[in-house]
C-alpha cells in the first residue's frame, strides 16, 4: 500500500461528501425543529413552551460528543432499532443545530416591533397573517447573521462525529493519519479543505444579507434620506 | 486595528511558544556512556535518567483500568514494573502517560514519549517511524462475530461483502485497509466502540488483536460474542516495547528484555495474564 498525498485527497473528497450530506440534511432538519421550537416559545400555550424549553436545555447542557455516543449507542438499544452511523449524525446535527437555532428565532421575533402586530390587526389580517407577513420577514432579516454562525458552527461540528465512525473528512484524515503516520501534510490538507467550504459558506451568507438588505446597507439609505430633507429644508429657508 | 494587530501579534507569540515547548519535551537526553550494554552491566545502567513512557490504558489484558477506573495494570504493566526495577530509570511526572493508539504513536513519532508498552505490534509502517526492541510476545489478529446474527461468517476468508468494524489506528487496521479492499471499514476510536457496534449488529465482525478477544469472550460471560476462526497476520504483528526514533535507550531495553526472558519473568506473565 502506497500512502501518498494522490490517495489522501480522494479520500477527503469522498468524506466531503458525507460531510455536506450529513450538514446539508442535519442543518434543514434542525432548521424546521428550531423555527418550530422558536415560535413555540413565544407561544401563549404553557405545555407546548415547557416542552420546548426542555429539549433545548437538554440540547444545550450536554456535548455533542455526548449527544453523538447518546443517539448512537443509547438509543437504539433502549428502542431496539436499527441506526446506522449516518443516520445517526445527521439526527444529531439536527437536534443540535435546531435547540440553538430555535434560541436565535425567539430572540429575532421577539425583537420585531410589536407595532408590526397593531399595524396588522388595523388592516384586518388574521393572526397566522400577520405572523407570516409581518413579522417573520423582519425576523429572518436580523437573525440572518446569527443564523450563518449557526450554520458555519454545525459544518464544523460534523468534524466530531468521528466518535460514532461515521466516515466524513475528519475520520478520513485520522484514517489516513494513523496509517500513513503523515500527520503534518494530512491534518494541514484537511484544515485547507475545511476552509474552503467554511469561505464558500461565509461567502454564500454575505451575498444573502446584501440582498436582503441588512442594516449597513439600510443606513446609507436612510443616511441618503435625511441628507435630503436637509437639503430640501435649506432651500425652504433660503426662499 | 492598532489592538487587533497586537492580539494578531499576541497569538503568533503564544503559538510559537507552543511550538518550541512541544518541540524540547521531545528531545531525550542524547548523553551516552558509549560503553556497550551487555546482560552483565544492563542493571542499573539507566540510573539517574528521567524517561516519559505512555501506555494505552485501554487495552485489557495488557494495559487497562482495574474496577476502580484509577489502577493501571495489566502484562504491559508489571512488564514496565520489572524494567523500571532492573534499568533504575525514573519516570518522568511519576506516572505513565495514558493516551490512545492513535495519539500514543503520534506522541511517539514526535518524540513526546521516549519509551512505549502498550501491546504495540511492530507492524512494518510503524518501524517507519519509530524504533522497536525484540517483540516479547507474539499475537495475531481474530475475527470476532455475534453469535446471535447469522452472517455465515467463520474466519478472515469470509469478510467480503461484511461490514466490519476496527479500532483506529491498530494492526487490524492496517490488516483491513490492505487485504479487505472489498469490506465496508468502520473505525472506531476505541476498541468498546466496535464490540459495542457487533453487540448491537450494527456491524457484522471485529478484527482485533487475538488476546483482548479472548479477554473479552472471558470476562463477559453473557455475551454473544465469539472469535472464530483461526488467529492470522501472526508474523505481522508481535508485540514490542516501542521507543521513539533514534533513541539512545534502546539498547538498555532491548538487553533487558532479553535478561527478563532468560530469568523466566516473561513466562510468569504470560502465566499471570494470558493464560
Amino acid at each position: 500500500m502506497n500512502l501518498t498525498l494522490t490517495t489522501l485527497v480522494p479520500l477527503l473528497l469522498n468524506g466531503l461528501r458525507l460531510t455536506l450530506l450529513v450538514a446539508i440534511i442535519g442543518i434543514g432538519i434542525g432548521f424546521l425543529i428550531g423555527s418550530l421550537t422558536g415560535i413555540t416559545l413565544n407561544a401563549k400555550n404553557k405545555i407546548l413552551r415547557s416542552v420546548a424549553s426542555v429539549y433545548i436545555w437538554i440540547i444545550r447542557g450536554t456535548p455533542l460528543i455526548v449527544q453523538a455516543l447518546y443517539v448512537y449507542f443509547v438509543i437504539p438499544n433502549l428502542l431496539n432499532i436499527d441506526l446506522n452511523n449516518t443516520s445517526a449524525g445527521i439526527i444529531v446535527i439536527a437536534l443540535n443545530s435546531g435547540a440553538f437555532i430555535s434560541e436565535i428565532v425567539r430572540g429575532s421575533l421577539a425583537g420585531v416591533d410589536p407595532g408590526q402586530w397593531e399595524a396588522g390587526r388595523s388592516l384586518g389580517m388574521t393572526d397566522g397573517q400577520i405572523l407570516f407577513h409581518f413579522i417573520i420577514p423582519p425576523a429572518f432579516r436580523s437573525a440572518l447573521p446569527a443564523l450563518g454562525n449557526q450554520f458555519i458552527t454545525s459544518v464544523k461540528d460534523t468534524s466530531l462525529l468521528t466518535v460514532i465512525a461515521v466516515g466524513e473528512m475528519t475520520q478520513q484524515a485520522m484514517n489516513y493519519a494513523s496509517l500513513s503516520f503523515d500527520y503534518v501534510n494530512t491534518y494541514s490538507v484537511l484544515a485547507v479543505f475545511y476552509l474552503a467550504l467554511i469561505s464558500l459558506l461565509i461567502l454564500g451568507q454575505k451575498q444573502l444579507e446584501k440582498r436582503l438588505n441588512l442594516p449597513a446597507r439600510k443606513k446609507s439609505i436612510r443616511l441618503k434620506k435625511i441628507q435630503l430633507l436637509a437639503k430640501e429644508e435649506k432651500r425652504h429657508v433660503n426662499s | 486595528m492598532k489592538r487587533i494587530q497586537k492580539m494578531m501579534s499576541g497569538f503568533i507569540l503564544f503559538s510559537a511558544a507552543l511550538f518550541v515547548t512541544g518541540c524540547s519535551a521531545g528531545n531525550a537526553d542524547s548523553e551516552n556512556s558509549g560503553e556497550k550494554i551487555t546482560k552483565e552491566n544492563v542493571e542499573a545502567s539507566m540510573e539517574g535518567e528521567k524517561i516519559t513512557i505512555g501506555t494505552s490504558g485501554v487495552f485489557a489484558p495488557f494495559s487497562y483500568y482495574e474496577a476502580d477506573g484509577t489502577t493501571l495494570t495489566g502484562y504491559d504493566i508489571d512488564l514496565l514494573n520489572e524494567l523500571q526495577t532492573l534499568l533504575g530509570y525514573e519516570v518522568k511526572g511519576g506516572e505513565y502517560q495514558v493516551q490512545d493508539y492513535a495519539p500514543l504513536v503520534t506522541s511517539l513519532t514526535q518524540g513526546k514519549i521516549d519509551v512505549a508498552a502498550a501491546a504495540l505490534c511492530a507492524t512494518s509502517e510503524r518501524q517507519k517511524v519509530m524504533d522497536f526492541t525484540e517483540p516479547y510476545l507474539n499475537s495475531g489478529q481474530k475475527v470476532m462475530i455475534n453469535n446471535q446474527a447469522d452472517t455465515g461468517i467463520t474466519g478472515v476468508d469470509d469478510l467480503s461483502g461484511k461490514t466490519v468494524a476496527v479500532e483506529k489506528g491498530t494492526a487490524s487496521h492496517t490488516y483491513a485497509q490492505k487485504n479487505l479492499s472489498d469490506t465496508e471499514l468502520l473505525t472506531y476510536d476505541k476498541i468498546s466502540g466496535a464490540y459495542e457496534a457487533l453487540n448491537q449488529n450494527k456491524v457484522d465482525a471485529v478484527i482485533q488483536d487475538a488476546p483482548n478477544v479472548t479477554y473479552y469472550v472471558k470476562t463477559n460471560p453473557d455475551t454473544t460474542l465469539a472469535g472464530v476462526g483461526d488467529e492470522f497476520n501472526k508474523e505481522e504483528a508481535p508485540y514490542a516495547v516501542a521507543l521513539a526514533q533514534d533513541s539512545p535507550y534502546k539498547e538498555n531495553f532491548e538487553v533487558a528484555l532479553e535478561v527478563l526472558a532468560e530469568n523466566g519473568t516473561l513466562a510468569k506473565l504470560q502465566e499471570k495474564w494470558l493464560e
